[in-house]
């Protein structure tokens, strides 16, 4: 297996891993009652409006 | 650090300001409504960094509705330094009836007197000073839109905020005023923030009020049984409301000169609503601008000039050359579809060079290249021009104001399905992304109504459903000869929204069941679409886009690949023998579920592609077409070379490959479009529904809808004559339903009834 085969293995894992643990990390973060997580292309977070109470 | 907070009515332009002042990004819509939570940014100019909070759009500081309870408890509870509260200068004295009320809060307060420069144009003038000297607080001259004013509102805000402010009250003169201060001293004496504030609500029983302080209430009670007002009786709301509106008109209206022509004049905006807004015309208007709009963004025949024969140039001498790809052949493409070329060639150049760089390569390592990576990727990247030709018109139909004409517009009709205008808010939001206009629902008051529009958001297609629809209307176009793709989508989309209202009108009269509130909406008036929100829309859409086909698409494309070139022992598979995948196997075990959509066993042997591509699309709706791209091209490499496919020809190679008909093809956009939405839409219904129980419905709901309309557009498409039988079934069901219900009456036409 030559150099390019293993980079792409490796790429490969970083990405599916590196993805499915950051959505996890995300979503922790924010708490259950998140939405999608995705604040910088979100203007409309619901956790404060939750957290009153409100719903 | 010191904390600003905006307050006003809604689409008083606060979002406009609150964008200006932290250099963010948050969405502004000209209409009511947009925010229904709190943003927060900062504020750099000045010496010391200043927290700055957006607050919903409010009429009045009552806890009817939830944005009020937002901003009242924010500016209680929080205490902000000091508060901006922004006043729309062409409608002041409504405008100022929140201001009065804010005033009695003991917070430190600026009045913003936005769209100046509208005032100014229509002849009128304010006296800002004047009525800085009425309210007692300072008074600024702004104009958010176009950034007049702001660095003095600013400074203004500062030093306000460093002072102590008590709260005052226009209700001095009101019948109520000895009741007030009454209850506002036995406030005081127990040590409560904001008494006169406190004192008012109580007196008008507002119901926050009366539960946290019941001790007090039989001191209004008392009160209550000796008063008798002329006009409104015993009812302390209603008095001091118009205590309010009698001391605006009386002391702040003065500060007004309205141009002599007003009150004749028909406004700029009077004048185009007759047009688009006509009783009977304005419906056929709307379906027209969205036809043009769709026309523009995916016909590959504009203004249907080659249909018509009317070819401005010699096309015949561009055939071979790279203006083929981006004219076409006898007719000319729209901008979307001129966008979507060049970027599909570009894209094809680049998977060239990378391919060919990887020669001397392990065989399987160049398909994980061109097949899933690129192949996947490339597949929905080349969308991504069309999408935002769709949305920089969707973007200004929504600045220029016309977007609310279409809730009113549709209203009437709505209201006959069970559902109010305000309702239509979110579900054009659900246009964009489903999760915000999931989250936008909580401007309905109504829950059984807020149920039933978060179920159908889903079905109003979003820009993530953007490419399947293209794409396959593509490859029916490019496979079959048959249609045109802009009309194709066209109806899809359409399809999604007549699906909506049907599931609206069976869930308010079956298990949703509830009277339908009025829809009270101010009109915003007309303006020509500011360039900068415009930008922001688009590359907001962009970036997220992009964003996601770099992370969950590649990762999920990735995963496709290595599962559809693996087999249950773990042993390579070869492009020829992906059908004895794990992916395959899989996809052929699900194949017989869907053979009444017409996507199921009836395909050749790479049939399950389909069914693969489906169910991919529940992590987020762009994989559909990745999946596509990623197995079409792995297919094809069997019989033609490596290279990665465009959405569209994916499709294509697909429809031979597979044998799938066009009432199929109609059948799985169709699945898509009203199937169970992305995870993050699922989560985003899951957290905004009201119970589990509802929330497992709502995807029940999602599977059924999508599996019986499915199936009925591949029956309809397939033996043309069950329309008729499935035409009388819906008919003689709606007809049933709406004499059951006659017509809905709102509750004020019950109490008048009564």
């Amino acid at each position: 297996m030559g150099a390019i085969e293993i980079l792409l293995i490796v790429f490969s894992a970083i990405v599916v891993v590196g993805t499915i643990v950051g959505a996890i990390v995300k979503k922790k973060k924010k708490g259950a009652n998140s939405c999608c997580g995705d604040c910088s292309s979100c203007s409309y977070c619901p956790s404060q409006f939750r957290d009153k109470g409100q719903k | 650090m010191l904390k600003i907070a905006l307050a006003g009515n809604p689409n008083s332009g606060k979002t406009t300001l609150f964008n200006i002042l932290t250099g963010s990004t948050a969405h502004v819509g000209n209409w009511p409504g947009v925010t229904v939570d709190k943003k927060e940014g900062v504020y750099k100019k000045l010496d010391e960094h200043i927290f700055i909070v957006d607050l919903p759009g409010i009429y009045s500081l009552s806890p009817y509705t939830p944005e009020e309870v937002i901003t009242r408890n924010y500016i209680l509870q929080e205490k902000p330094d000091c508060v901006i509260n922004i006043v729309d200068a062409t409608n002041l004295e409504r405008n100022l009836y929140l201001t009065t009320q804010i005033m009695e809060i003991d917070v430190a307060m600026v009045v913003a007197l936005n769209m100046m420069d509208e005032v100014k144009k229509s002849g009128a003038k304010i006296d800002g000073k004047a009525l800085e000297k009425e309210i007692g607080v300072p008074v600024v001259e702004i104009s958010a839109l176009k950034g007049t004013g702001i660095d003095q509102l600013m400074k203004r805000a500062y030093q306000a905020s460093k002072e102590k402010r008590k709260g005052s009250t226009v209700l001095n003169h009101c019948a109520l005023s000895h009741l007030i201060n009454d209850v506002r001293i036995a406030l005081s004496a127990k040590q409560i923030d904001n008494p006169l504030f406190h004192a008012i609500k109580l007196v008008e029983m507002d119901e926050l009020e009366v539960e946290a302080h019941k001790d007090l209430v039989n001191v209004v009670d008392e009160f209550k049984e000796t008063f008798n007002d002329d006009v409104f009786g015993n009812d302390f709301e209603a008095v001091v409301a118009d205590s309010r509106y009698k001391y605006i008109s009386q002391n702040f209206s003065k500060v007004i000169t309205k141009s002599k022509t007003t009150g004749e004049k028909m406004t700029k905006s009077d004048k185009i609503d007759k047009v688009l807004t006509h009783r009977i015309w304005g419906i056929p208007i709307f379906l027209i601008i969205l036809f043009a709009i769709f026309h523009l963004t995916f016909s590959e025949d504009f203004l249907y000039l080659g249909a018509m024969g009317i070819i401005p140039f010699d096309f015949v001498s561009l055939q071979g050359t790279f203006y083929e790809g981006l004219f076409g052949l006898g007719s000319i493409n729209s901008p979307g579809v001129i966008l979507f070329n060049f970027v599909d060639m570009s894209s094809g150049g680049i998977i060239e060079a990378i391919v060919s760089a990887m020669d001397g390569t392990a065989k399987w390592a160049v398909g994980l290249v061109s097949d899933g990576i690129l192949g996947g990727i490339f597949a929905i990247l080349s969308f991504l021009p069309q999408i935002l030709v769709l949305f920089l018109f969707f973007s200004i139909l929504e600045d220029s104001g016309y977007m609310a004409r279409i809730a009113f517009i549709l209203d009437r009709i709505f209201r006959k399905f069970g559902l109010s205008g305000r309702a239509f808010m979110p579900m054009i939001m659900g246009f964009g992304c489903s999760i915000p206009a999931i989250i936008n629902t909580r401007t309905l008051a109504d829950e059984h109504e807020r149920t039933a529009t978060i179920r159908v958001i889903p079905f109003f297609s979003c820009g993530a459903k953007l490419p399947i629809l293209t794409a396959i209307a593509g490859g029916i176009v490019m496979q079959f000869g048959v249609g045109n793709a802009d009309v194709i989508t066209y109806s899809m989309y359409l399809l999604g929204v007549i699906v909506a209202v049907l599931s609206v009108l069976l869930m308010r009269n079956t298990t949703m069941k509830g009277d339908v509130p009025p829809f009270i909406m101010e009109l915003p008036p007309y303006h020509a679409p500011q360039f900068r929100n415009l930008m922001l829309h688009l590359w907001d859409k962009a970036k997220h886009f992009v964003k996601k086909a770099f992370t969950i698409i590649l990762a999920s494309t990735i995963i496709i690949w290595f599962v559809s070139h693996f087999s249950w022992d773990w042993k390579y598979l070869s492009d020829e023998n992906i059908n004895n995948s794990i992916l395959g196997g899989i996809g052929q075990l699900l194949q017989p579920l869907f053979t009444p959509l017409g996507f199921g066993s009836q395909l050749k042997e790479f049939g399950w592609v389909f069914v693969v591509a489906a169910i991919t699309g529940l992590t987020a709706k762009e994989n559909v077409i990745a999946t596509l791209g990623t197995l079409a091209a792995t297919i094809t490499s069997g019989f033609i070379a490596n290279e990665a496919l465009g959405g569209i020809d994916a499709v294509t190679h697909m429809i031979s490959a597979t044998g799938i008909t066009i009432p199929a093809l109609l059948a799985f956009i169709a699945f898509n479009m009203t199937t169970i939405p992305c995870f993050a839409a699922v989560a985003t219904a899951k957290a905004e529904l009201p119970s589990k129980k509802k929330f497992n419905y709502t995807v029940l709901f999602w599977l059924a809808t999508s599996y019986i309309v499915s199936s009925m557009i591949y029956i309809i498409g397939t033996w043309w004559w069950t329309s008729f039988v499935f035409a009388a079934v819906i008919a003689v069901v709606v007809v049933w339903i709406m004499q059951k219900n006659k017509y809905r009456s709102c509750p004020y036409n019950i109490k008048k009834e009564k």
